[in-house]
């Protein structure tokens, strides 16, 4: 963690970096509500997907995705900002190719140096414009997105949906690649664009102890 | 019928030639032609990614140990003769396409077998830098009814496109028109007239993005016929590709040929979707009418499925029903069936085997036809 960078004031559709699979972590801010006005409501993801499409220079794109995701996220009474993460693991991360997840993984995310760059982390999650407790259906979020030993502060649109004790949440963000401090995504004359899209959903269910962060 | 048969059959015995797109690499996720052509239409020469792909995706032997970096230019087992000239060519890409074909065929009654070992041999060399690029192709063209072998160059074009998605290429090209299987006997290629020999010399306008593709041609048409100062009708054909995701793919096309003084004014429209379920199956499916003037009742038809399956790294195995009808007669027509087996032994050598089963719709004539290959492309 010795070269964390915190970028803001940036427009956060220009801000984040790359791979950004991770933030997922949007979508836990709708948990809150079904425990509405409790005492630090705590929230697990107990299952999730996370999509990264990523557009090539030559036109098309490919996806990356992962169920690697994890976290708890919490939300004490009267706040707004939810405590906790989620994360994803990146060397999880599959595009379908060998040598595409063996470029993505090591060459641009380099989950290899470990803390800082073996996941994605999404914290510091903002769920609407007040009080998260009561957003059902569509809104939009913010967060602190750690990619490649940096941190951006992200947003998109999320969609929140109660499912009994569940609550079932789509959220999606775009990144940009080099604001992230990653290397240009590039192959023998074939590359990615500068701007990615993360699309996350995932299953969070109340949860009594915080899980412990790693 | 039997000639007919054999009229048929002929493009195989003509060797499969070109190196065929691949829309079966819909399921790697690659939903445009030049992730691994230089031609925005697929086929002929591979770019530097296209080889080192055939490399990491295709073939048999895995790599040992896959590089990070790119080996550097004109080295590596995928480079042009295997490395044998480094990068002695500069920013200039190279290859010879060799296909030693065998082919069987039958056509009912007193079994009628030929048995041809022919030789497609193309070399072809591309140059690329700032959006530009120059393309050209050199091959063996085999002796076709009374036109003797002799060279020919199937495509040479100039092309540009910038980094906004926006580009245009002039010269001797296939137009964009539907899915270009590698097949070329196709019945939705060589019947709309997009066989091997079907190059039509035109300007195309391209704008591609990472869910769309837009391609438009016109030009003075068949290539071939403006060569012999045969009549060559004006061309148009459009191509309008949307991808639902890196996986699922929707293509709309049109053609139009305007009248010479031997053929009616005629063009054709039609409707593709693809889609790869998981990462070893893809499926391609195209419906097309084709429509000539002067001509009463229903157009002629041309529908097709194909499914390709990656059994294990190396070996791919296809199959594709395919109706083609008569025009003004939906019940006429033939009806084929056809298996491919396509094993990549190692990069840029692979032997594929076809089997094609044709039947006329109406009667009880079929004939089979078995074409195998050893393709090298070095």
């Amino acid at each position: 963690m010795d070269s964390l960078h915190l970028h803001r004031g940036m427009a956060p559709s220009r801000t984040l970096g790359t791979w950004a699979f991770v933030a997922p972590a949007l979508l836990i801010l709708a948990f809150a509500a079904p425990r509405a006005h409790a005492a630090d409501a705590a929230w697990k993801v107990v299952s999730g997907e996370v999509r990264v499409v990523c557009p090539m220079t030559v036109g098309g794109s490919f996806e990356a995705k992962t169920s690697a995701i994890r976290g708890t996220v919490t939300l004490a009474v009267s706040a707004t900002v939810f405590g906790g993460d989620i994360s994803v693991d990146l060397a999880t991360l599959d595009t379908g190719i060998g040598l595409r997840n063996e470029h993505l993984r090591s060459k641009y995310l380099q989950v290899e140096r470990g803390p800082g760059y073996d996941r994605a982390v999404l914290s510091e999650i903002r769920l609407g414009d007040g009080d998260p407790r009561g957003v059902q259906g569509k809104s939009r979020f913010t967060g602190t997105f750690l990619l490649h030993g940096t941190k951006a502060i992200v947003s998109g649109p999320a969609t929140v949906r109660r499912e009994g004790k569940t609550v079932r949440v789509e959220a999606s963000f775009p990144v940009t690649v080099s604001a992230l401090g990653i290397e240009k995504p590039q192959y023998l004359g074939v590359g990615v664009k500068d701007q990615v899209n993360v699309t996350v959903s995932l299953v969070a269910q109340p949860s009594e102890e915080p899980e412990s962060k790693q | 019928m039997r000639r007919r048969a054999l009229a048929l059959a002929l493009p195989m015995l003509l060797g499969a030639a070109h190196l065929g797109a691949e829309p079966m690499f819909l399921s790697k996720q690659y939903n445009r032609c030049t992730s691994c052509h230089y031609s925005a239409t697929g086929g002929g020469l591979l770019t530097p990614y296209g080889r080192s792909l055939s490399l990491q995706e295709l073939s048999a032997s895995r790599p040992s140990q896959s590089t990070v970096p790119p080996p550097p230019k004109g080295e590596g087992e995928e480079a042009f003769l295997y490395g044998a000239l480094g990068d002695t060519l500069g920013p200039v890409d190279v290859g010879i396409d060799l296909r030693p074909s065998y082919l069987g065929l039958d056509v009912g009654g007193p079994t009628s077998s030929s048995k041809e070992l022919l030789m497609t041999a193309d070399f072809m060399a591309a140059y690329r830098a700032h959006g530009f690029t120059v393309y050209g192709e050199v091959g063996r063209k085999p002796a076709i009814g009374q036109d003797s072998a002799g060279i020919y160059s199937y495509e040479h074009w100039v092309g540009y496109q910038s980094e906004g998605g926006l580009g245009f290429r002039v010269g001797r090209f296939l137009p964009a028109y539907g899915i270009r299987l590698s097949d070329h006997t196709a019945y939705t290629r060589s019947p709309l007239g997009f066989d091997k020999y079907d190059q039509v010399y035109a300007l195309e306008l391209s704008q591609t993005g990472q869910n769309h593709l837009v391609q438009l041609s016109v030009g003075p048409g068949s290539a071939d016929a403006i060569v012999h100062g045969d009549p060559h009708p004006f061309t148009a054909t459009g191509r309008f590709e949307w991808d639902f995701g890196p996986r699922t793919a929707l293509v709309f096309s049109g053609l139009y040929r305007d009248k010479t003084t031997l053929v009616p004014a005629n063009g054709a429209g039609g409707v593709a979707f693809g889609i790869a379920p998981t990462r070893r199956i893809s499926i391609w499916t195209e419906a097309d009418a084709q429509f000539q003037q002067g001509l009463s009742g229903a157009p002629a038809y041309s529908l097709l499925n194909e499914t390709g399956f990656e059994v294990f790294r190396g070996l791919w195995l296809k199959v594709s029903p395919q109706l083609r009808t008569n025009y003004g007669d939906t019940s006429g027509g033939v009806f084929r069936w056809a298996f491919d087996a396509d094993l990549y032994l190692r990069t840029h050598w692979n032997v594929e085997v076809s089997y094609y089963h044709d039947a006329t719709r109406g009667t009880d004539f079929t004939y089979q036809t078995v074409l195998a290959q050893l393709h090298l492309y070095l």
